[in-house]
């Protein structure tokens, strides 16, 4: 036990000083919550979105994909989530792949029936299918694949797989827009508030913090108290924010959330964390170096 | 010893300048009991402040046994404060989250870690200034008046070889004020070095010396 032997230590201080005002304490975590909150919800969304885009193109591999009329929404989805909604395997795939082959659509290599009966992620299908995947040679324009296919198979629904993820890219755009917007104005109010929320705090210690220089605290003792005691509540804020976003979006998209890669999260919290901490400190400096460099014995009139 | 030598400080103050203290030059040897009065305004408070290595001076040297303290970095200037000099404010200002005994231990936060002084040393001052007992307490469960003996039991726990007080009897009642001022001279008894402002031109008479402050200039009362 420090206090034992004899010496104040500053861990003492910092807890002295953070009991004292405690609203003023809370509401300083408060604000770094929101914005470590706000920005890792943002990252995390952010890196779903794309992750899971990008996951479903590969993984379908596919330029095209063929329903009955009706279908070309839960192939859209099946596109973009990875997952579509059960749809019944209505397609005879032997009579459509015959169709192309017979038609001479250009640039066919491959063609796949998948079973989404059961929805999810389908199965493979050999005579009946939910959705036809075309696979074209990469020298192939869709575009006249697709007009080919329409006039040879005028039942189906072509969904092609760029079109609809530039689509959906551009859906997603505004809304993640606005989540970057909400993260950098959370940073904003957390330089503004933070600040503000330290000089007063050092105002109102305006007498103790001008009695511990008299008593010997060096210039250098007092920036660190200051900004130890901030950073500890920002720190403090940071990862309760950073859980709280993590539980919120998980509640909200969880479905999104699956498909960002295990070592993301962990960039992403260490991240909002250090990046809510960095702009606390930064807005800490000033009234710190205020509190270090005032007159100790006007500090003590004044801060009557 | 304290030395100043042609120590002068001036403010800003209005768009004017104000000469708080004039190309002062004088000496408090070791041991002296030196009241500074003077009226509001009239820049005791920058006069200890100067003294205590608080604020720098414009002009002049400030010597505290010999050594010129702004020829020192900030944290050596601060260490030597905190090892050689105790100050007592015009108000106790004690931290209101630590206990009576953690507030008189306050000091020993600015000290390398082998120098501190133990706990038991806190406990032997807080009995010093008539509060054994109290060490537990927090600061408001104490009176004014307790607060202010806690405040001088803080001031001497490094075992400081000056003591520099700014109006330490404001808002005292009359007795306490003169049980601090009895303490005052028994720890100058003892061969401690005070320099005690105040506006109470009676509480001079306990000094061994008696400085003016006016217009920023130090007379010596006859």
């Amino acid at each position: 036990m420090p206090r034992e032997r004899g010496r104040l230590t500053m861990a003492t201080l910092l807890r002295a000083g953070i009991r004292r005002s405690r609203w003023r304490s809370a509401a300083g975590a408060l604000v770094s919550l929101i914005a470590a909150g706000t920005l890792f919800s943002a990252l995390m969304l952010f890196s779903g979105m794309q992750t899971a885009l990008d996951a479903s193109l590969s993984k379908l591999r596919a330029e095209l994909l063929l329903t009955q009329r009706g279908g070309a929404a839960a192939a859209a989805q099946l596109l973009t989530t990875g997952s579509a909604p059960p749809l019944e395997p209505t397609i005879p795939v032997a009579d459509w792949e015959r169709r192309m082959r017979e038609g001479g659509v250009v640039g066919v290599v491959a063609v796949e029936g998948l079973d989404l009966s059961e929805g999810g992620a389908g199965a493979p299908a050999a005579e009946r299918a939910s959705v036809l995947l075309v696979h074209l040679e990469q020298w192939a324009t869709p575009a006249f694949a697709v007009a080919e296919i329409e006039l040879l198979i005028p039942e189906a629904e072509v969904v092609v797989a760029e079109q609809t993820v530039r689509q959906v890219a551009r859906q997603l755009e505004p809304i993640l827009r606005y989540l970057f917007i909400g993260a950098g104005v959370a940073m904003l109010a957390t330089v503004l508030l933070t600040g503000l929320i330290t000089s007063v705090r050092v105002a109102e210690r305006r007498t103790v913090l001008g009695m511990m220089r008299a008593m010997g605290a060096s210039q250098s003792f007092l920036l660190r108290l200051t900004l130890a005691e901030s950073g500890l509540l920002s720190i403090g804020g940071a990862l309760l924010g950073v859980v709280a976003g993590l539980f919120l979006m998980l509640l909200l998209a969880g479905d999104t959330l699956t498909h960002v890669p295990q070592g993301e999260w962990l960039r992403y919290g260490v991240g909002s964390l250090v990046a809510t901490v960095a702009m606390a400190l930064l807005a800490t400096l000033g009234p710190a170096i205020r509190a270090a460099r005032m007159d100790p014995l006007e500090a003590a009139r004044r801060g009557r | 010893m304290i030395q100043l030598e042609g120590v002068a400080k001036r403010y800003q103050a209005g768009g004017q300048v104000v000469e708080a203290l004039a190309e002062y030059t004088g000496t408090v040897e070791d041991g002296e009991f030196v009241v500074v009065t003077g009226r509001s305004g009239a820049g005791k408070s920058t006069f200890l402040s100067l003294i205590g290595g608080l604020i720098r001076p414009d002009s002049g040297r400030v010597l505290i046994d010999g050594q010129d303290i702004w020829q020192l970095s900030d944290a050596e200037r601060s260490l030597m404060r905190c090892r050689t000099t105790g100050f007592v404010f015009q108000f106790a200002s004690l931290i209101p989250t630590l206990t009576v005994a953690e507030n008189v231990m306050l000091p020993t936060a600015f000290l390398p870690a082998g120098e501190a002084p133990p706990k038991q040393r806190a406990l032997e001052l807080l009995e010093q200034v008539g509060l054994a007992g109290y060490g537990d307490r927090m600061p408001w469960q104490l009176s004014g008046g307790q607060q202010k003996r806690v405040a001088v039991a803080r001031a001497l726990l490094n075992r400081p070889r000056i003591l520099l007080a700014d109006e330490p009897t404001a808002d005292l009642d009359e007795q306490t004020e003169q049980e601090l001022m009895a303490l005052f001279q028994s720890l100058n008894r003892d061969g401690m070095t005070i320099v005690m402002v105040t506006h109470s031109a009676e509480l001079a008479s306990l000094g061994s010396r008696h400085l003016i402050l006016s217009g920023g200039r130090v007379q010596s009362a006859p």
